[in-house]
C-alpha cells in the first residue's frame, strides 16, 4: 500500500472509530440518566430494523438509535478498509486483486442481504 | 442476567473488563474478543450467541483500532490477505449459519476447547524464520504473493508455500470465526505461519486486517438472527479500542514474555469455567 494511501486510510478509520465510541457513549449516557431500562431499550430496537429508522431516531437523539449508529459506523470500517485497498489496486492497475477485493466486497454484502429474507 | 437486574454494575463490568481483555490481547498478540465472550457469559450471565455476537463487534473494533493507532505498515501482505479472505469469509458465513441451530452449552464446550486451543499455539508462538530460502511455488507466483518487508539490516524477500492448502485451511478458520464469534486470528496466523511459511510478524500483521474482513462477514449474518443486542456490545466497545490502543503502546515498555505465561495460565482457566458452564448445560445435575 502506497505511503499517501495509508495515511488516508489511518486518518479515516481514527474519525470513524471515535464517532463510533462517541456516539456509544452518548447513548449509553442517555440511557442511564434518562432511566431507560434494559426492557424498555430492547423493545425501541425492536423498531429499528432499516437504516431509515435509525436515522430518525438519531435526528431525535434516541438512546437506542445512538447505540445502533454507533455500532452501524463501526461496522462500516473494516469495508472502508477494503475499498481503500481496492482502489490501490486499481491505481497500480493490479486488475487481478481488483476483482479478488470485489469478490470479498460481495461475499460480506451478501451476508447482509441474508437479513432481508 | 446481570443486564437486567443492576444495569449500573453492568456497565461497569463490562467496560473495565473489555478495556482489560483489549489491552491484554494487544500485549500478547491476541484480538482480545476471545476474552469478551466469557466475560459476558461467565461474569455478567449473558446469553452465549448475544455474547459471540458482542464478540465479532469487538474484534471488528481492534481490527480497525489497530490500523488506526499504526504508524507504518510495511508488513502486511494484503495480496496474501485477499486471497485468503475469499476463503475466509464464504466460511464465516457459513459457520454463522450454524452457530444460530446449535445449542449454546455446545457452544460453550467448543469455546472451552478454543480457548485451550488457543493458550498451546500462542505459548508456541516463534520469532521469525528465514524463509527466502525457500523455493517459489508456481501458484504463489501465478498470484503475485511473493513479497518483502524490511528489517534493519534492509529488505528480506519471502516466497510464499502451499497457497492452496491455505486457502482450505482459511475455509476452516473462518467457519471457526462465524461458529464462534471470535476473529480466530490464532488460526490465520498459524495456516500463515506454519503452512505458507510466511515471516511471522507478516503473518500476524496480515492476520490483524483479515480479521476485521471476516468477522463483518459473520456480523451480517449475526445481525439478521438477532445475535447482535447494542445494549450488551456499547459498553464492551468504549472500553475495548482505548484498551486495545493502550496494549499496542505499553508492548514497548512491558516486559511480555512473564506477562504471556500469566495470560495463557488465566486463558486455561476461563476455557475450564466455560467448559464446565457448557457440561452442566448438556448433563443438568
Amino acid at each position: 500500500m502506497t505511503p499517501g494511501v495509508q495515511r488516508f486510510q489511518k486518518r479515516t478509520l481514527q474519525i470513524m472509530l471515535a464517532v463510533a465510541v462517541g456516539l456509544l457513549l452518548w447513548g449509553k449516557l442517555r440511557m442511564f440518566f434518562d432511566g431507560v431500562s434494559y426492557e424498555d431499550a430492547r423493545a425501541a430496537f425492536a423498531t429499528m430494523r432499516s437504516p431509515s429508522a435509525i436515522l430518525a431516531g438519531l435526528i431525535r437523539a434516541e438512546p437506542v438509535a445512538l447505540l445502533c449508529a454507533g455500532i452501524a459506523v463501526l461496522v462500516i470500517t473494516p469495508f472502508v478498509r477494503l475499498v481503500v485497498l481496492t482502489v490501490d489496486f486499481f491505481v497500480q492497475r493490479d486488475w487481478m486483486y481488483v476483482a479478488m477485493s470485489a469478490v470479498v466486497g460481495v461475499i460480506v454484502l451478501f451476508s447482509f442481504l441474508l437479513r432481508l429474507h | 442476567m446481570l443486564i437486567e437486574t443492576n444495569p449500573v454494575a453492568f456497565m461497569l463490568i463490562a467496560l473495565v473488563g473489555s478495556a482489560a481483555a483489549g489491552c491484554l490481547g494487544a500485549l500478547v498478540g491476541l484480538g482480545g474478543g476471545i476474552l469478551v465472550t466469557p466475560m459476558l457469559v461467565l461474569l455478567c450471565g449473558i446469553d452465549m450467541h448475544i455474547a459471540m455476537g458482542s464478540s465479532l463487534l469487538a474484534v471488528i473494533a481492534t481490527s480497525s483500532g489497530a490500523a488506526a493507532g499504526r504508524s507504518r505498515d510495511s508488513l502486511s501482505n494484503y495480496r496474501v490477505g485477499m486471497f485468503l479472505e475469499i476463503a475466509a469469509t464464504v466460511g464465516a458465513i457459513c459457520g454463522a449459519l450454524m452457530a444460530a441451530l446449535v445449542d449454546p452449552a455446545w457452544l460453550q464446550l467448543f469455546f472451552g476447547c478454543l480457548l485451550i486451543l488457543t493458550a498451546i499455539l500462542t505459548w508456541r508462538q516463534r520469532e521469525d524464520a528465514v524463509t527466502r530460502t525457500l523455493p517459489v511455488n508456481r501458484l504463489a507466483k501465478k498470484l503475485h504473493l511473493d513479497s518483502s518487508y524490511e528489517t534493519r539490516s534492509g529488505p528480506v524477500r519471502y516466497h510464499i508455500q502451499r497457497p492452496a492448502g491455505g486457502f482450505g485451511v482459511m475455509l476452516g478458520a473462518g467457519m471457526v470465526s462465524g461458529l464462534l464469534g471470535i476473529g480466530s486470528g490464532v488460526l490465520k496466523v498459524l495456516a500463515m505461519d506454519s503452512l505458507m511459511r510466511m515471516p511471522f510478524r507478516v503473518s500476524t500483521t496480515t492476520s490483524n486486517f483479515m480479521i476485521g474482513l471476516t468477522a463483518l462477514a459473520s456480523v451480517g449474518v449475526y445481525t439478521a438472527q438477532g445475535f447482535v443486542d447494542p445494549m450488551v456490545a456499547a459498553p464492551v466497545l468504549v472500553g475495548i479500542v482505548p484498551g486495545a490502543m493502550l496494549g499496542a503502546r505499553l508492548v514497548t515498555v512491558l516486559h511480555v514474555r512473564a506477562l504471556r505465561t500469566i495470560f495463557l495460565v488465566a486463558l486455561i482457566a476461563i476455557a475450564v469455567q466455560m467448559l464446565i458452564k457448557g457440561g452442566k448445560g448438556i448433563v443438568p445435575s
